[in-house]
C-alpha cells in the first residue's frame, strides 16, 4: 500500500505512473489472453488429445466462465483492493499457463480451464474499477479509451507473437511464453496498489465510498439497490443489445476464416493473422478518440457507428469478396470493436457508476455477452452446414441490425448530463491531448 | 544467396552435429545394445559385398540436410526392426532356431511356452512392424507441405481404419478446417521421427474437399486418391 498521506506533486507523479502501470497492465493482460481461447483446442490436438476430451475442457472453461461472471462481478464490488484482484486473477493465469505447458493432462487441463474461466471474470471488472477508482467519472471515458488501446495493441503483439512461437517453436512453448508475460503483468500493478485506498479519502462520490455505505447498510436495504442496479432499464436494455451485438459478431470472423482456409490454401494462416491483426490496429488508432467522443459528445452516436458495422459487415463477407477484400472488411470489425469494447464498461459506470455494484452490473452485462457469444457459435454453424456461409453471414447481420434497431429506438444517452463537455480534459490525465477535439465529428 | 547457402551449412553442420551426439549418446546410456547395433551394420555390408563404396555414398548422401533422416533411421531399426534390416535379420535368426524348435516341440510340449509366439512372427515373413500413435501427429504432403495434424480416425464395422481427420489451416485455432482422408492415402513411416506421416494427396484436393462433419454420414466426405479428378464427389460404396 502506497502511503495515503500523498498530495500535490507527489500525487500528481503517482497518477502519472498509475496510468502508466494500467497502460502496461492492459497490454500484458491482453497478450496473455492470447495464448487461451481458441488456440487451447489446437495445442491438446498436438498434445494427442481426443477431439471429445477436448470438447469436454473447452465446455468446462465456458461453463466456468458463464457461472463465475455475475458471482465474479460481486466478489470485486466486496473487495476493498482492486489491484490486488487483478494481480491476484494474472497469478491465476500464470497457474493456469503452466498447468497446460507442463501437466497437459486431463485434471489438470480441466483445473486450468476452471482457473482462468473464473479469474478472467475477475479481471475485466477489476481493470474496470481500477479505471474508475483512478480518473472518476468525468474521465472514465478518455480511460477507458487508453486502456482499449494498449489491449488491443497487446492482443495484435500476443497474435503475432504467439503465432510464430506456435509454428516455429512449438505449441507447448506458447503457454511457457504466456506463463513468462504474467510476470511484467504484476509488476505493471505496482503503482496502481494504492489506487482503491487512496480514493474513498480523496474523493467521497468515488465506488469504494459508496461499496462500505452499501456494507454497512441493513441487509434488507442492501438487497432492494443491487435489485434497483441491475433492474435498471438502460442497463437491461443495453444488456440486450450487448447480447445481439456479440451473437452478430462472434462468429463472423472465424465464418469468413474458414472461407479463407477453404479458398486460399497454403497462404490462408497469413491472412487470418491479418483479419485478426488489422482489428487491432484500427482499435489501437481509434481508441482514443472513441473515448474522447464519448465524454464529450456522448455514448450513443458511437455505440451506433459500432452496431452498423454489423450489418454492414456481414452483407460485404455474404458477397463472398476476394480474399484481400476480406482483410480490408475486417477493419469495420477494429471500428466495432473500439466502439463496443469501450462502451460497455462505460455505459455501465453511467449507470451503477455510483451504486457499488458497478462491477456486479459489469457482471451482467458480461454474462449476456456470454450467452450471446457462446449460442451464436453453435447457431452459426449450423447454418452454415445447412444453407452455406452466405447465408449465415447474412442472418448474422440481420441480428446486427436487430440489435442497432433496438440501440437506437429504446436505448437513451446515458452520459451523466451534469458533466459539461470540458470537464472531461481537464481530467483527462496525462498523455491526453484534448486539442482539435471540437473538429471531430 | 550467400546468407542462406551459409545458414543451410550452419544447419546441416547442426544437424551433423545433433545426430553425432545422438548415436554417440545411445551406447552410453544403455551398453548391451551397443553391440546389437553394431552388428546389423557389417552385416548390410556384406550382404551386398560389391556395394560397399555406394553404400558409403549413400552415407555421405544422408549427411546432407535435404534427408537428415536416415541417420536416425539407422539407429532405430535395432530396437523397432525396421524394413532395412528384415531381409538380413530375419533368414539369419530363421535357419538356426526352428529346426530345434521343432524338435523341442515334439519331444517335451510342455517345455517351450514362450517360443511359439517368436515362430510365428519369423516364419510367416512378417516380423511384427514396428507402429506409432498418429493422433495430433503433423501431417506433411510429399513436397514437405504442411498439411495440418491427425485428430480423429474413422473406422467401419470391421474394425478397420477407414480414414484420417485432418485438421488443417487457420491462425491460433481461428479458421482451420477439417477433412476425412482415405486411410491408404496415408504413408505412416514410423522410422521417420519428424516426419512420419504424409499425405498422398494434392493441397487442392484437400483444399476442395467437403468439411468432416461429425453428425453426417462421415463415409461419404472421405478424399481418396482415385477421386483425384473429381475430389468433391469421392465414388466411395457406403
Amino acid at each position: 500500500m502506497l502511503p495515503s498521506g500523498q498530495s500535490g506533486a507527489t500525487a500528481e507523479v503517482s497518477d502519472h505512473a498509475a496510468n502508466r502501470g494500467l497502460d502496461w497492465f492492459n497490454l500484458c493482460v491482453a497478450n496473455i489472453q492470447t495464448g487461451f481461447g481458441p488456440f487451447v483446442a489446437v495445442y491438446l490436438v498436438s498434445q494427442g488429445w481426443t477431439q471429445t476430451a477436448i470438447g469436454i475442457a473447452l465446455s468446462i472453461g465456458t461453463v466456468t466462465a458463464m457461472a463465475s461472471q455475475v458471482p465474479a462481478g460481486a466478489l470485486v464490488d466486496a473487495v476493498r483492493s482492486k489491484a490486488a484482484v487483478a494481480a491476484i486473477s494474472v497469478l491465476a493465469f500464470t497457474a493456469s499457463a503452466l498447468m497446460f505447458a507442463i501437466y497437459p493432462i486431463p485434471l489438470f487441463v480441466y483445473l486450468a480451464e476452471i482457473l482462468h474461466g473464473f479469474s478472467s471474470c475477475t479481471l475485466g471488472p477489476a481493470v474496470a474499477a481500477i479505471s474508475l477508482a483512478l480518473v472518476g467519472r468525468a474521465a472514465m471515458g478518455t480511460r477507458l479509451g487508453r486502456n482499449a488501446r494498449y489491449a488491443s495493441i497487446g492482443n495484435g503483439v500476443g497474435a503475432a507473437l504467439m503465432g510464430a512461437c506456435g509454428s516455429y517453436v512449438s505449441e507447448r512453448a506458447v503457454f511457457f511464453l504466456t506463463a513468462a508475460v504474467t510476470l511484467p503483468a504484476v509488476f505493471a500493478l505496482l503503482p496502481l496498489r494504492g489506487v482503491g485506498a487512496i480514493a474513498p479519502a480523496t474523493a467521497p462520490p468515488d465506488p469504494d465510498t459508496t461499496a462500505v455505505v452499501a456494507d454497512t447498510a441493513p441487509p434488507g436495504a442492501k438487497r432492494a439497490a443491487v435489485m434497483r442496479v441491475l433492474l435498471d432499464r438502460r442497463l437491461l436494455i443495453f444488456s440486450a443489445c450487448a447480447m445481439l451485438f456479440t451473437f452478430a459478431n462472434a462468429p463472423m470472423l472465424p465464418l469468413a476464416a474458414s472461407t479463407l482456409t477453404t479458398r486460399v490454401g497454403h497462404l490462408a494462416s497469413l491472412l487470418i493473422g491479418a483479419c485478426i491483426v488489422l482489428p487491432q490496429l484500427i482499435v489501437a488508432l481509434a481508441s482514443p478518440a472513441v473515448g474522447r467522443i464519448a465524454d464529450l459528445r456522448g455514448r450513443r452516436p458511437l455505440l451506433l457507428l459500432g452496431f452498423s458495422m454489423l450489418p454492414l459487415r456481414g452483407l460485404l463477407f455474404a458477397m463472398m469478396p476476394s480474399p484481400t477484400l476480406v482483410v480490408l472488411i475486417q477493419a469495420l470489425d477494429g471500428i466495432a470493436a473500439a466502439c463496443f469494447g469501450i462502451m460497455v464498461p462505460l455505459i455501465t459506470s453511467d449507470v451503477a457508476g455510483r451504486s457499488g455494484h458497478y462491477t456486479l452490473s459489469l457482471g451482467v452485462v458480461g454474462f449476456a455477452i456470454g450467452i450471446g457469444a457462446t449460442v451464436s457459435t453453435t447457431a452459426a454453424g449450423w447454418v452454415a452446414d445447412h444453407f452455406g456461409s452466405q447465408i449465415a453471414f447474412l442472418g448474422l447481420a440481420g441480428v446486427g441490425l436487430a440489435a442497432t434497431l433496438l440501440l437506437l429506438t429504446f436505448m437513451p444517452e446515458t452520459r451523466p448530463p451534469q458533466l459539461p463537455g470540458s470537464a472531461a480534459t481537464d481530467d483527462g490525465g496525462p498523455g491526453v491531448v484534448p486539442t482539435r477535439l471540437a473538429h471531430t465529428p | 544467396m550467400n546468407h542462406r547457402s551459409t545458414w543451410r551449412k550452419m544447419a546441416s553442420a547442426t544437424a551433423l552435429l545433433l545426430m553425432l551426439t545422438a548415436c554417440a549418446q545411445r551406447p552410453a546410456r544403455d551398453e548391451p545394445d551397443s553391440s546389437a547395433q553394431a552388428a546389423p551394420a557389417p552385416q548390410v555390408q556384406q550382404a551386398l559385398p560389391p556395394t560397399a563404396e555406394t553404400a558409403a555414398d549413400a552415407a555421405a548422401e544422408a549427411a546432407t540436410p535435404a534427408d537428415a533422416q536416415p541417420p536416425p533411421a539407422s539407429s532405430a531399426p535395432p530396437v523397432t526392426q525396421g524394413k532395412p534390416y528384415a531381409f538380413v535379420c530375419v533368414p539369419y535368426d530363421d535357419r538356426p532356431k526352428p529346426p530345434p524348435h521343432k524338435v523341442v516341440h515334439k519331444d517335451m510340449p510342455q517345455a517351450p511356452p514362450a517360443p511359439p509366439a517368436a515362430i510365428s512372427n519369423t516364419t510367416d515373413q512378417k516380423p511384427p512392424s514396428a507402429v506409432i500413435s498418429v493422433l495430433g501427429k503433423k501431417v506433411f504432403g510429399r513436397d514437405g507441405e504442411d498439411m495440418g495434424r491427425v485428430v480423429d480416425v474413422l473406422a467401419d464395422s470391421d474394425g478397420r481404419a477407414r480414414a484420417a481427420v485432418i485438421d488443417f489451416g487457420g491462425f491460433l485455432g481461428v479458421g482451420n478446417r477439417r477433412v476425412a482422408v482415405d486411410w491408404h492415402s496415408l504413408q505412416i513411416d514410423p522410422s521417420n521421427a519428424e516426419k512420419p506421416v504424409i499425405l498422398g494427396l494434392s493441397r487442392e484436393q484437400v483444399n476442395a474437399a467437403p468439411e468432416f462433419k461429425e453428425s453426417a454420414h462421415p463415409e461419404q466426405a472421405i478424399v481418396t486418391d482415385r477421386a483425384a479428378g473429381t475430389p468433391a464427389a469421392p465414388p466411395h460404396p457406403q
